[in-house]
């Protein structure tokens, strides 16, 4: 199964650079829809809004997901008249580290709390928290609070995904760095999934559902 | 006499000073061992309210640690007027995030709210495999095994937990459930636990029906 004209793009703008470079890289014209960033932290507020972006799109086409797990937010949707073809991504965060086998044995090997672009500007990231907690509880408690939080945690690990340039984000992550304890590493990524995504063809790696079917934990297993 | 509504409120609004305020009162009063149930309750029905909010997108992740500390603390100052009841435990947990997963802060929430509500809880820590889970479970002879994890390939770390505690002939008499990003009921039943949870607060009750407390 490939990629046909006619199919759409269902996409998060959190990945938006990242769509648009993997775009640009197979000279995909497909058209987007895009949606906005933040749903995620309410996995049931994204499976809404994607279900009715699902709902309004032509009969018979494929809408390729530009998503992740999110929360299960993926579960549950109804394909209706159209195939959907989903990665097998636990979230963003593997999608652009390319695959759920990377992205383990990087958690392996390095505690890391990753961090891109498209997440400092539209995400309710784990500054915003921070910041968020100190004006509510103060900066003595915040600290004790993200201690036992990211007991665990050595990296913030910024993804090269190749669509900006990585070293530009230094100069926003140094005080998070400094602040949370964590040291800076700069994570090889790229948008290779997003280009399977756009071109096909589907393997084991994402999961297609035919017309009529519902989204389900094959999504998860295997 | 203490109001008990006030102290609830209290806890949910993670006003730690009132509450501390409230309890050192309530102790030096010299409380009946009845009272001092009646005001564990209080700050427990507190906490439901903690993860209520959270679940509105009003409290975040740092609030439920947050919450989870206030309730130890708590606990800790009503301690020496519980009496009896303040040394019975509510049961034994084995926790830990399975192999190929490092993340852990839902369950350093899971470990924190389970502590308040009376459990003796032994964390294992992250990536930790069937061998580890096992070696525990057979030590300890816990009520519930909570093992979790985010990533999706954790599920299969979960499942063969389960299946290695079953080989040993450890998995009867216990309860497992599981925790973290992946989990659904189909999930639940692919790997062989008893429930599943994607929120800290849910989960502890859970494990007070199993006793039958809540």
């Amino acid at each position: 199964m490939s990629v046909t004209a006619g199919d759409v793009v269902v996409a998060c703008r959190t990945i938006g650079a990242e769509l648009e470079l993997a775009m640009a890289r197979t000279g995909s014209t497909l058209p987007v829809v895009w949606v906005e960033s933040g749903l995620h932290a309410r996995p049931a507020s994204l499976r809404e809004r994607l279900q009715e972006e699902l709902d309004g799109l032509p009969d018979g086409i494929a809408a390729l997901m530009a998503f992740g797990f999110c929360g299960k937010a993926l579960l549950g949707l109804r394909a209706g008249t159209r195939r959907l073809v989903i990665p097998k991504a636990d979230d963003c965060i593997t999608l652009l580290l390319g695959s759920r086998r990377a992205r383990s044995s990087l958690s392996e090997s390095s505690r890391t709390y990753f961090l891109t672009k498209g997440w400092l500007d539209n995400e309710r990231n784990i500054w915003g928290e921070y910041n968020d907690c100190v004006a509510r509880h103060g900066r003595k408690r915040t600290d004790a609070i993200y201690k036992m939080m990211l007991g665990h945690y050595r990296h913030l690990g910024l993804i090269d995904t190749g669509a900006y340039d990585v070293h530009s984000l230094y100069g926003r992550t140094a005080e998070i760095e400094a602040t949370l304890g964590l040291a800076r590493r700069i994570v090889p990524g790229g948008v290779s999934f997003l280009e399977r995504l756009l071109t096909g063809p589907w393997d084991g790696e994402f999961v297609v559902v035919e017309p009529g079917g519902t989204v389900d934990e094959s999504v998860l297993l295997g | 006499m203490i109001d008990l509504d006030v102290l609830t409120r209290s806890v949910g609004e993670l006003d730690e000073d009132k509450i501390q305020g409230l309890l050192d009162e309530f102790v030096k009063s010299g409380p009946s061992e009845e009272d001092a149930q009646r005001t564990v309750a209080a700050c427990q029905k507190g906490m439901g309210m903690v993860g209520e909010l959270f679940e509105k997108g009003e409290y975040f992740v740092g609030d439920l640690i947050y919450a989870g500390a206030i309730l130890s603390d708590a606990l800790n100052v009503l301690k020496p007027v519980m009496g009896a009841a303040s040394g019975a435990k509510t049961g034994t947990i084995v926790l830990g995030t399975v192999q190929g997963d490092m993340h852990d802060i839902g369950k350093n929430i899971f470990k924190s709210m389970a502590e308040a509500a009376g459990y003796e809880v032994h964390d294992l820590g992250i990536d930790q495999g069937a061998a580890a889970f096992v070696a525990k479970v057979k030590e300890l002879k816990p009520d519930i095994l909570g093992m979790s994890g985010i990533l999706t390939l954790s599920i299969e770390s979960m499942k063969s937990t389960v299946e290695a505690l079953k080989a040993e002939g450890l998995r009867d008499g216990m309860k497992v459930i599981i925790g973290g990003n992946p989990v659904t009921e189909e999930v639940r039943a692919y790997v062989g636990a008893d429930a599943y949870t994607t929120n800290a607060a849910e989960g502890v009750k859970i494990c007070q029906r199993w006793g039958g407390l809540s």
